[in-house]
């Protein structure tokens, strides 16, 4: 069973682990996100927009007033894949899980499985 | 995958889950009971040199300010996160405060001092709930306050108002400055 590469890459990592880490059915306005994990505008809109389209995270855009507030919650899936990713990780910790290629991620695309590919923030 | 990628992932994971609840803290717990504890020292040393009418008034701003003040800063918390399960324990803390009040002067009318050791101690009875269930900094305060409370109370009426204002509001101080600082 592979590694899911869509929440092993460090800065999704954090943005799941972050909502994940927050009671069920809350939504985080973009903002917080932004200051909690010291991203920058850009950064943190690519990696929502991928984990939106992976369908583990949920954007809702409404106005206060005038101005555009975007909230963020994990959905059921989202949650479910994040516990998943952990539950791998301790079994793999705990020995319980061969270290060869069976772990390897999923997707090579920005992961080399060494741990270099964990720096594309 | 290495283990030791696999341990750099969960420590990351740790620390994000440490990041989300020291922001929660700081933002509704730390405000708060840096407000109470201004509004207990002040509140209890003043009622100690006003007139009795004057003391009322006191507390009725100071209540009043302990009210305003967290309600701001947990309603300006609860737009950036916006939490069913935030909004289900406020709205049970103004539901237990307002019930507090009433049993307070109901039982208690013509005693202040005890109606305020059994609002103090209960609100504290609150803290230590709460510390069991999310920070045990809560737990720690609570069990001070409540000592300290019923050492004052069986020690007589000055040295409970003393007590009470100086300890107790000083540890809600501390405490929340503490929070705030450590997140």
């Amino acid at each position: 069973m592979p590694v899911d590469d869509l929440i092993h890459q460090p800065t999704r990592l954090q943005l799941i682990a972050a909502l994940a880490a927050l009671s069920v059915d809350t939504e985080v306005e973009f903002t917080y996100l932004r200051d909690l994990l010291r991203l920058t505008d850009g950064n943190l809109a690519t990696h929502l927009s991928r984990l939106e389209e992976a369908g583990y995270v949920r954007l809702r855009k409404t106005f206060v007033g005038r101005k555009p507030r975007t909230y963020v919650a994990l959905t059921p899936r989202g949650r479910l894949a994040f516990a998943e990713y952990r539950a791998t990780l301790e079994r793999l910790l705990a020995g319980r899980w061969p270290t060869s290629s069976s772990t390897e991620v999923s997707d090579s695309s920005d992961q080399t499985g060494d741990g270099k590919g964990r720096s594309d923030r | 995958m290495h283990p030791e990628e696999a341990a750099a992932a969960l420590s990351t994971i740790s620390e994000t889950e440490r990041a989300v609840r020291r922001a929660s803290l700081r933002w509704t717990l730390a405000p708060t009971l840096v407000t109470w504890g201004i509004v207990w020292i002040a509140g209890y040393l003043g009622s100690l040199v006003l007139e009795p009418s004057r003391g009322t008034t006191l507390w009725t701003v100071l209540v009043a300010a302990g009210i305003a003040i967290p309600f701001g800063t947990n309603t300006w918390y609860g737009r950036r996160v916006r939490s069913p399960f935030g909004r289900k324990l406020a709205l049970s803390w103004m539901v237990a405060m307002f019930y507090l009040f009433l049993w307070s002067f109901l039982l208690f009318p013509r005693d202040p001092i005890l109606a305020s050791f059994f609002l103090v101690t209960a609100i504290m009875a609150g803290y230590v709930l709460m510390g069991i269930w999310l920070t045990r900094p809560l737990a720690v305060i609570g069990g001070f306050v409540t000592t300290v409370a019923l050492l004052g109370y069986l020690a007589g009426p000055l040295a409970f108002v003393l007590a009470v204002g100086l300890a107790g509001g000083g540890a809600l101080v501390l405490g929340g400055l503490w929070l705030w600082r450590s997140a």
